[in-house]
């Protein structure tokens, strides 16, 4: 378990799970008790919020542009 | 066909709502910067000045900040704060329409910086070009993302799939859908950062 020998390596996980937490807590896809604690974690991260602001950012210009989408990848090819 | 993914949610928007209730200003901002967009675009149907569509849309939100008391939900917070920013895009018309030029909302300072935080730049031409720039970064990244990124992504976006059926779809757990959606907004995240701090 690398992640347990080195403090920083671990620091790191421990913030992709944070912002991968933050991106199912965008798609309202956490748990009651998961989203309070994200909710909570949001409020004293600066880090976590700039990356809230960014997924909003991101999720935005994917609904406005639905262009962006290459033909290929939609529901109805994947369903084939 | 699913709805959108983030407006399907109001129980996330009902919990920020309540959190702002109780003076954690925060979660309002987040609310802001969720919508903020959405209400630009909404205004912008009732004045074609973006600056003026701006003011709508920060008038807009200071009103629902101002009347989160009343907001009980029985409806979604997006529902009601559209009619917010419809009723306050129709008064701005109709005031326009009989000169009334006076209208002292006196704004509380922490209000005021709570909005204008999430507003700034949007309507400046550097801001415009910044958001074609970064539109075209983001549909690069997605091309070129691993195939079951982009799928994931997609599904989520595009077709505002919840998780399961994404899951159902590509024929793997849902904990691997929630880590592709993750690593396709944080590839796409990796990218688009250094143009905003620009």
């Amino acid at each position: 378990m690398i992640w347990k020998r080195n403090g920083e390596k671990m620091d790191k996980w421990n913030h992709k799970l944070l912002e991968e937490n933050l991106s199912a807590l965008l798609d309202g896809e956490l748990s009651a008790r998961e989203k309070k604690e994200m909710l909570f974690l949001l409020g004293e991260d600066t880090r976590l919020q700039d990356t809230w602001r960014h997924f909003c950012l991101i999720h935005r210009l994917l609904q406005t542009d639905t262009a962006i989408f290459p033909m290929e990848a939609s529901a109805s090819a994947m369903r084939k | 066909m699913a709805e959108k993914p983030l407006e399907n949610k109001p129980g996330i928007d009902f919990e920020l709502v309540q959190q702002a209730r109780l003076g954690e200003k925060q979660a309002f901002d987040l609310l802001v910067q969720k919508y903020q967009f959405k209400i630009l675009k909404l205004v912008g149907r009732y004045v074609n000045d973006p600056s003026e569509a701006m003011d709508i849309a920060q008038e807009s939100f200071i009103k629902a900040y101002r009347a989160l008391e009343k907001f009980r939900g029985e409806s979604a917070f997006y529902t009601w704060l559209y009619r917010i920013a419809i009723n306050t895009a129709k008064n701005h018309l109709v005031l326009q329409n009989r000169r009334i030029v006076e209208i002292n909302l006196e704004l509380i300072d922490v209000e005021k910086t709570l909005v204008k935080n999430n507003f700034k730049d949007y309507s400046t031409p550097e801001r415009v070009l910044l958001d074609v720039e970064i539109k075209q970064t983001v549909q690069d990244v997605i091309q070129h993302l691993p195939e079951e990124l982009k799928v994931a992504i997609t599904l989520r976006e595009l077709e505002g799939l919840r998780y399961d059926e994404i899951a159902e779809i590509m024929g793997c757990p849902i904990g691997t859908v929630r880590s592709r959606i993750f690593r396709a907004r944080e590839a796409i995240e990796r990218k688009i950062k250094p143009l905003l701090r620009g």
